[in-house]
């Protein structure tokens, strides 16, 4: 199968390219993520299947930042040479974008030139004649609007006639011959001075120059970029800050309000759908499985989607429009104060959707010292799977109907739960900046590309993968940790669990309680004695301080590999038990400490699992990631330590201040 | 005078750059000697600055890198 690369600088259009010539075709990655991951499809050049690979957007060839360097690697990768390289270049900017298009012309493998951006290009009065650029260049060049679709059928033909022409060459050069000559090219560039890089590139300008001017006409631009006005907007000295905190304010409100609904219906649908299955099953094993184990897990799954996907909707419009690179060039100098760059806006703004692909996005930061801190400090980011344990951790510590001003109590909670991990992440960023050594140059050079409206097709496509990403990964962990749950609560080492049983029954009749306050009271005995509870009991003395009990152990314990499990283990250590199948925030708020007669899961205990939540690193994917991005179980395994001493500290400050005031 | 020292909305010419990868960065952003820079704008704090380069294509930089880029100011 033919192997074809897409290149080109950042901001072309080139993603939404790769999604229209690949279409449904592309093999996700396996993380939820944005264009920093390498995605990797089919696209069918006149009835032959290719393998198309998307190269991260990249200015040069000689790499400035790990995913620049990324671009080199897959160019001289030892197993396999690109057959061609389908390059996209932004036509207002053709001088630019044509210097790495240069530069890889010099490795001689096949190339096509993809012009995106024509219209914008005529807005500026730039006028490119097509047939001269191709003439000057030695390659096809081809329009395309990636948005449209327009030129995608040209581009193919295109394609197929250079590699088609490459193989018939006589001259042209073996796949072995060029892969030799990539492999000298780019182990010559780590012997080449900058002096010597600097003065290639200002030949290879030279060359691109002369085309240039030879083949853009230029004309009074016809309209105006609207990107100077905005500029002055989102950078004003006061406005700018303003507008920040505006925008993630908004997205949080939304998050929790538009999401409200969704979910409701979600969790009614699934509690209807368990009582319906528990009623029409044979009672039994497989009745308790499904209506007690896969129902109740399910459930704390599909909830979740309806907040991911607003999530990731808002952190797309915002990446899309161009407006994250300004929020990084207003944020550099107070980043810097905090040992961090500009740059780590992106990660740690996206680290409120998912650590995972924002660790990874981390790769555009240059300056090695910078980027370690910033994949450091990114976990610290209250990311999405937090938000269910928030949701419901607030809905039981505040009343709905609270409010402090015009602002919604639940609200402010939960933007100030967020506010806490961005401080503290901020906070341990400059203490960490203190104890590691400075490595090559810290820089600022960023483009900032024109605004954009964004795309909603793509924006629709990124979410649905997400969405889907999500249910499949986390769904099938959640899943089986909420069935080995079940096992784990439904039964107990011999006969303990029915003693427990009878031993209640006894105690409730002798107390004179209420038959549904009995049935609750045996069904807690019973789970205390069954495996789950006995593991609970067991880690309850090192987390009593912190205000926890042991069935909150056992959530602890199974949300230790991913954090989204406690609301799900919460369900199910709820379920067993229960006839009829209450929403789990009523069955916390219903639950009564025998020794106080206060509610068991007050305001003191939510605010504490709150902090620990907050600050926690409960996420084997993330550690996994932080491994592969700094190659070595050294920062994972430091990471892990100073976030566990963190959350156990912070929660147990806050359990013990939280009991002065409730 | 360098590309730090520019005025608000001031244009000029880069004539040359320092040595080392920074500036080698730079040349391949497009900041070559020729090519026309103005400063557009700055960051709240000061730093970093926003230069349209060239054509027009905007190019964000800390003063420190700006001071990499010896210019002369145009006369227009």
């Amino acid at each position: 199968m033919r192997y074809i690369v897409l290149a080109g600088n950042p901001n072309t259009g080139k993603s939404t390219l790769f999604n229209r010539l690949t279409g449904l075709r592309q093999k996700t990655s396996n993380l939820p993520g944005t264009t920093v991951e390498r995605r990797a499809g089919s696209w069918n050049l006149s009835g032959k299947r290719c393998h198309l690979v998307d190269l991260p957007g990249s200015y040069s060839l000689f790499p400035s930042s790990a995913d620049e360097a990324e671009v080199a690697m897959v160019l001289a990768s030892e197993s396999q040479t690109p057959d061609l390289i389908v390059y996209v270049a932004d036509a207002t900017n053709l001088r630019r974008h044509l210097l790495m298009f240069a530069e890889m012309a010099e490795l001689g493998i096949p190339m096509v030139l993809a012009l995106s951006m024509m219209d914008m290009a005529a807005l500026k009065g730039l006028d490119i004649s097509i047939e001269a650029l191709s003439l000057n260049l030695g390659v096809l060049v081809v329009p395309v609007n990636p948005r449209t679709g327009e030129g995608i059928a040209n581009l193919e033909a295109a394609a197929a006639k250079t590699t088609s022409s490459w193989a018939s060459t006589a001259d042209a050069i073996s796949p072995e011959q060029a892969m030799a000559k990539l492999r000298n090219y780019l182990a010559g560039h780590e012997l080449i001075q900058p002096e010597q890089r600097k003065a290639d590139t200002v030949r290879r300008f030279a060359f691109i120059g002369k085309i240039v001017d030879a083949v853009i006409t230029r004309n009074a631009p016809a309209k105006r970029s609207a990107t100077r006005s905005l500029d002055r907007l989102f950078t004003h000295r006061i406005w700018g800050f303003v507008l920040l905190f505006f925008i993630l304010y908004l997205i949080f409100q939304s998050v929790f309000y538009l999401a409200e609904a969704p979910m409701g219906w979600i969790e009614d649908g699934m509690a209807a759908l368990g009582n319906y299955l528990s009623e029409q099953m044979p009672k039994g094993f497989f009745n308790g499985l499904v209506s007690g184990g896969i129902i109740p897990g399910l459930s704390g799954v599909l909830v979740f989607i309806p907040q991911i996907a607003l999530l990731f909707l808002f952190l797309s419009i915002l990446e899309d429009s161009g407006y994250m690179p300004r929020a990084s060039f207003i944020t550099d100098q107070l980043m810097r104060k905090a040992g961090l760059n500009g740059r780590s806006v992106i990660p740690l703004v996206g680290g409120m959707a998912c650590a995972i692909p924002s660790i990874m996005a981390a790769r555009t930061i240059p300056n090695v010292k910078d980027r370690l801190i910033t994949i450091f400090v990114t976990p610290l980011m209250s990311c999405s799977a937090r938000l269910p344990v928030y949701v419901l951790l607030i809905s039981l510590a505040v009343p709905e109907d609270l409010s402090i001003g015009i602002f919604d109590a639940r609200g402010l909670l939960l933007t100030a739960i967020y506010l806490l991990g961005a401080i503290t992440a901020i906070v341990v960023a400059f203490l960490a900046s203190l104890f590691i050594r400075q490595r090559g140059n810290s820089g600022f050079i960023m483009e900032l590309p024109d605004y954009q409206w964004p795309r909603l097709a793509n924006i629709l496509q990124g979410m649905y993968q997400r969405c889907k990403a999500f249910v499949w990964q986390a769904g099938s962990i959640i899943l089986i940790i909420s069935v080995v749950l079940w096992l784990l609560a439904s039964f107990g080492p011999g006969n303990a669990m029915e003693q427990a049983a009878l031993k209640a029954e006894a105690h409730a009749i002798q107390s004179g309680m209420n038959a549904g306050t009995a049935n609750q009271y045996k069904a807690a005995a019973k789970l205390e004695h069954s495996y789950a509870g006995i593991l609970g009991k067991s880690i309850e003395p090192a987390i009593a301080p912190l205000g926890f009990d042991w069935k909150t152990g056992i959530a602890l314990i199974t949300s230790f590999a991913a954090r989204e499990v406690f609301v799900g283990t919460m369900s199910t250590i709820y379920a067993v038990g229960n006839e009829e199948q209450q929403s789990i925030k009523e069955k916390m708020a219903g639950e009564i400490n025998p020794a106080s007669g206060k509610p068991r899961y007050g305001v003191p205990f939510a605010l504490s699992l709150l902090v620990f939540y907050a600050f926690a690193l409960q996420c084997m994917s993330t550690l996994a990631v932080v491994r592969r991005e700094t190659g070595s179980w050294k920062w994972p395994m430091i990471q892990l330590l100073t976030m566990t001493l963190l959350a156990y500290g912070a929660s147990f400050i806050t359990f013990r201040m939280a009991n002065i005031f409730f | 005078m360098t590309a730090a020292d520019l005025g608000l909305g001031e244009t000029a010419l880069i004539t040359s750059a320092a040595n080392g990868p920074v500036a080698a960065r730079l040349a391949e952003m497009g900041c070559l000697p020729g090519v026309s820079i103005q400063l557009l704008f700055r960051a709240p704090m000061g730093n970093p600055l926003a230069f349209a380069i060239g054509d027009g294509y905007l190019l964000s930089m800390r003063r420190e890198e700006a001071q990499l880029l010896e210019v002369i100011k145009s006369n227009d």
